[in-house]
């Protein structure tokens, strides 16, 4: 059973745990050897990278948190007791560690639920093509580390954002012996599936799975992953004016600044050009300067041709 | 341009054996015998038999050690189909069918195997000429000019980068700790022992660096050091095949013999050798190598026990690192794990491992050999604390907690210039201060990123606090003397009944605090070098805690050629040592060779000695030769300036340490040596849970 407290009062809070703990440990296990709540304590132990163990033959669980990502992830702020409730005690109680892993939902619910946008997240999700084939066996979890979770915001670069989140994907989908054990499905390599990209790696590098690989909506995000028949494969639908990143990977580029700077803007000063669908509006006057002068050459020459050729005749 | 080549290839030989000294000439061996066909059948099935007889005894229960049990089993398997299959000694009939009734060396083995295919750690195969391949292995150079030694300069650079003179690495010229062992000048050598046992009348006694070496010539494969030298083809035939690939050696036939050209080590060619040849095993590793880890004083280590049908070997006393490779010391020779199990051969070319800290040449320096690659990083699958001590995995090395101490006998200090008379071998040895295998005292704990200097020294840092780690001015320089007091004891009376001036307080001094044989300003200009230019290199890569056998001695040193991390190390000349007891006498000997003196002119000056002589923090190589007029010319007795410390990482104990060996104030760890400040070293000697541990070792629930 999981309990979230956050939302009880302090004084409450530090009654029920006083209570919880003395009654578990009135009852079972060792008496503690030391305890506290601040993340500093946990990494004492839990900061040691090669923290594991060995859970079934060939596959090491982690037991490890990077005390950098955490402190940068979404949820840095945070104890690590505030989800791990009774962990503050070092050993921990049998009882604590048999308890539920804390799930995402154990906060985010209620106003939370609805105020971090999850309605919308649980939706695509439940028609994505991994609830599909995994069913219950794929959590949130299976890519979000709470532990590094950062939302995709408007604050890096682009190409930091496409790094981040193809990782993401790529724990699984380039790691095929992982697929095997731990959801028991057979891949394809994945540069065999991408063969009909061209540029492929610089695709990998600039876009994310997910401008392919979701549906279209209105955020930056779509859970709704889509099969692989259904993936974008028509070149055009970026590479034009129109492109589908715009709704996807640049929705928080400035359209104006797109609009006026052409491909002088400041995405391109991110890395992230991509040929068709900007355009450089003064390459577009000089190209017209450039018509319109021959036009009014071709006019001048074959003006000057008839002329001559009128004066010949007369004489 | 073919008249040149010819000129090179038919006179630069003779020049270079001429300028040098070393000898060249065809190899003869007496155990090479030609065999009749009834011999030979007859030895055949005596092989047979006693492969049968052994696997008999093998899984002995007490009851079942009867011989009428025994010689029945031996009978029953000598008529077993699988067995005549399983007992491998295949060529036993390739020899048969092919007319074989001599073991001539190499060219008997190349009649059949010309070319190997060798697959190397990516995946590559290729086919190589096998002559090749094994001439051009360390067994048999013992030197390599490459890029990636882990080896780096005192105060220069990276050995063989692009740009800088080219040099060899190697034991061939390397300045060793134990300095008898200098290849050119005590390659073979017979000595005069009076032993107790013989009443006083001499015996001679076999010594020299080729006892353990697969290269059979007059001296090691020189000609390799130079640019464009070769071994001759006749030294070639020299290698000794079946030391690794027999199973039958017999290091019995090990000894030195002495013929119209000079002296040299006999090998074991017999019939009986050549038939049981295969992969090597352990075994044949150990005939040389346990010499290394467990040392010749180690019980276990067989070749101790076969010194030679005549002029034996002799016997170091001692240990270089008192870890032997043993099933009742290590848990994977336990498990019946061979060496090349790990260490995957690619032909004849052997991997040690990109990490370690002497001057041994690497032929695959990339190659990795490790525990991770059975082990991953998480080893410790049972008990209460395994996931704490997989914690352990990203700072401390395995060896740390599973090397729990070396055998007692591991050398620590070993002073060669007041040698002692060993009554039993009739010899003067050097004299051993201080043996120990104890952590803090043989042993050490230091951070390593794989790296070491020319002179033994680990490099790397504490990755948490890098500046305040700094053992080339610490921990490697200094000994603490009131704990090995008691243990110095013995050894000091006897220098005091010798020396009725010894003073025993300023002996002490000179390896309890290594610097203060330094004058201030070299020990500034080695501050200097370990900030600017060593600290880039230990602060590469990812260090780990890991153990280091320690060991220092009192040398003669040529004093012109000085650094701050050391001066020029003199060779000894081993018959004039052993027999004298004058090591000064026994200096003189070695440098009076042609090749020792060479290293003292101008073109080996320029071919090597600068550049080789930088690393060792000496800019420049001095040309004046220590010995003038029969004396030595500013030579002095010393220790080295720091502490050697060389990698351990054999004798692996399943039971490791356990969290209060090292996490409470009596703690084997110096944490505040290894960098930490003073509250977290505080913190680290006190930790609460370990106590909830006091019972959980690694290895073990």
């Amino acid at each position: 059973m999981t309990i979230s407290l956050d939302r009880w009062s302090p004084i409450l809070r530090l009654f029920v745990w006083a209570l919880l703990t003395t009654v578990a440990y009135a009852q079972e296990g060792p008496v503690p050897v030391s305890s506290g709540d601040t993340v500093e304590y946990c990494l004492r132990c839990h900061g040691m990278q090669t923290m594991g163990q060995i859970e079934t033959l060939g596959r090491i669980r982690s037991l490890a948190v990077d005390a950098e990502a955490f402190k940068s992830s979404t949820h840095g702020a945070k104890s690590c007791t505030f989800c791990h409730y009774g962990f503050g005690e070092f050993p921990h109680s049998e009882k604590v560690v048999a308890r539920r892993k804390p799930q995402c939902t154990s906060c985010h619910r209620g106003e939370r639920y609805e105020n971090w946008g999850f309605p919308a997240v649980k939706e695509e999700f439940d028609a994505s093509v991994h609830k599909a084939t995994l069913g219950d066996a794929f959590t949130c979890f299976a890519c979000h580390d709470p532990h590094t979770f950062e939302p995709s915001r408007d604050h890096r670069t682009i190409p930091l954002t496409v790094a981040y989140s193809n990782a993401i994907c790529m724990q699984c989908h380039q790691d095929r012996e992982r697929m095997v054990t731990r959801f028991a499905i057979a891949t394809a390599p994945l540069e065999a599936t991408h063969a009909f990209l061209p540029n492929r790696d610089v695709h990998w590098r600039t876009v994310r799975c997910l401008d392919c690989h979701t549906a279209p909506n209105e955020r930056m995000v779509s859970h709704h992953i889509l099969p692989k028949e259904e993936a974008v494969r028509n070149c055009v639908e970026c590479h034009s004016q129109e492109s589908r990143l715009m709704s996807k990977l640049y929705v928080h580029r400035v359209e104006e600044e797109r609009q006026t700077a052409g491909f002088l803007n400041s995405v391109v000063l991110n890395d992230a050009y991509v040929v068709g669908m900007t355009r450089n509006r003064y390459l577009d006057a000089v190209s017209i300067g450039l018509a319109i002068i021959t036009l009014i050459g071709i006019f001048l020459h074959a003006l000057g041709r008839y002329l001559a050729r009128r004066k010949v005749r007369k004489s | 341009m073919v008249a040149i080549y010819a000129a090179v290839v038919l006179l630069y030989p003779p020049i270079f054996e001429a300028y040098t000294g070393v000898i060249n000439a065809p190899l003869r061996y007496d155990s090479s015998v030609r065999l009749t066909n009834t011999e030979f059948e007859a030895l055949a099935s005596r092989l047979m038999f006693e492969a049968a007889r052994e696997r008999a005894h093998e899984g002995d229960s007490a009851e079942a050690n009867h011989q009428l049990v025994r010689d029945m089993k031996t009978e029953i398997l000598l008529r077993t189909r699988s067995f005549q299959r399983s007992t491998g000694y295949r060529h036993v009939e390739l020899f048969r069918q092919a007319g074989i009734r001599q073991y001539e060396g190499p060219s008997t083995c190349l009649q059949c195997h010309p070319t190997i295919r060798v697959q190397d750690h990516m995946g590559n195969v290729s086919d190589v000429k096998t002559l090749d391949d094994v001439a051009g292995s360390v067994h048999f150079q013992f030197q390599r000019i490459a890029t990636g030694s882990s080896a780096f300069g005192n105060g220069r650079r990276e050995a063989n980068v692009a740009g800088s003179q080219p040099i060899t690495v190697g034991k061939i010229d390397g300045a060793c700790g134990i300095p008898g062992s200098f290849s050119w000048t005590g390659w073979a050598t017979l000595v005069e022992s009076k032993p107790e046992e013989a009443e006083g009348k001499p015996v001679l006694r076999s010594e020299g660096c080729g006892q353990c070496h697969i290269g059979g010539g007059y001296h090691p494969a020189t000609e390799k050091m130079m640019p464009f030298g070769e071994v001759p083809r006749a030294i070639k035939e020299g290698i000794d095949c079946l030391i690794c690939h027999s199973r039958t050696y017999d290091m019995n036939y090990r000894y030195v013999i002495q013929d119209e050209y000079g002296m040299r080590w006999n090998q074991d060619r017999t019939m009986r050798a050549a038939l049981t040849v295969g992969m090597p095993s352990s075994e044949n590793c150990l005939y040389c190598h346990q010499h290394n880890m467990g040392g010749d004083a180690y019980p276990q280590n067989a070749a101790a026990h076969a010194l030679g049908f005549k002029n034996q070997r002799l016997l170091h006393a001692g240990a270089k690192r008192g870890n032997a490779w043993h099933s009742a010391t290590d848990v994977h020779a336990g498990a019946g794990i061979q060496c090349l199990d790990c260490h995957i051969p690619q032909g004849h070319k052997i991997p040690r491992g990109p990490k370690g800290t002497d001057l041994v040449a690497n032929d695959l320096p990339g190659v990795e050999v490790s525990c991770e690659r059975c082990h991953s990083t998480a080893p410790h699958i049972s008990g209460t604390a395994r996931t704490l001590l997989n914690g352990h995995v990203a700072r401390v090395a395995c060896e740390t907690c599973h090397i729990r101490e070396l055998e007692p006998y591991n050398v620590v200090l070993r002073d060669w210039v007041s040698p002692e008379w060993d009554a039993k071998e009739g010899i003067h040895i050097p004299r051993d201060i201080l043996r120990s295998g104890e952590p803090g005292i043989g042993l050490t704990y230091l951070w390593f990123n794989g790296n070491g200097t020319f002179l033994a020294n680990a490099l790397g840092t504490n990755p948490s606090h890098p500046r305040d780690y700094n053992p080339l001015m610490q921990q490697m320089t200094r000994m603490d003397a009131a704990r090995i007091d008691a243990l110095l004891e013995p050894a000091m009376r006897q220098l005091a009944a010798q020396d009725p001036g010894f003073n025993r307080a300023e002996y002490v001094r000179a390896f309890t605090d290594t610097l203060s044989q330094l004058p201030k300003e070299l020990i500034e200009r080695r501050g200097k070098v370990v900030d600017e230019k060593l600290r880039p290199i230990m602060e590469r890569g990812q260090s780990r805690i890991y153990p280091f056998k320690l060991f220092n001695a009192r040398m003669y040193e040529e004093m012109s050629n000085r650094g701050p991390f050391g001066a020029v190390i003199l060779p000894f000349d081993y018959k004039t040592y052993y027999e004298t007891g004058k090591p000064a006498d026994a200096v003189k000997a070695a440098i009076s060779h042609p090749i020792a003196r060479r290293m003292y002119q101008q073109p080996v000056r320029r071919y090597m000695m600068d550049e080789f002589m930088s690393h060792f923090g000496v800019d420049q190589w001095n040309t004046v030769y220590p010995l003038e007029n029969g004396e030595l010319r500013n030579v002095e007795a010393q220790w080295m300036r720091q502490m050697g410390t060389l990698m351990v990482n054999h004798g692996i104990q399943a039971r490791g340490r356990g969290c209060m060996d090292c996490h409470s104030p009596a703690g084997i760890l110096d944490w505040k040596a290894l960098g930490y400040p003073e509250d977290r070293a505080q913190h680290l000697a006190n930790l609460p849970e370990a106590a909830h541990f006091r019972d959980a070792v690694a290895g073990q629930p």
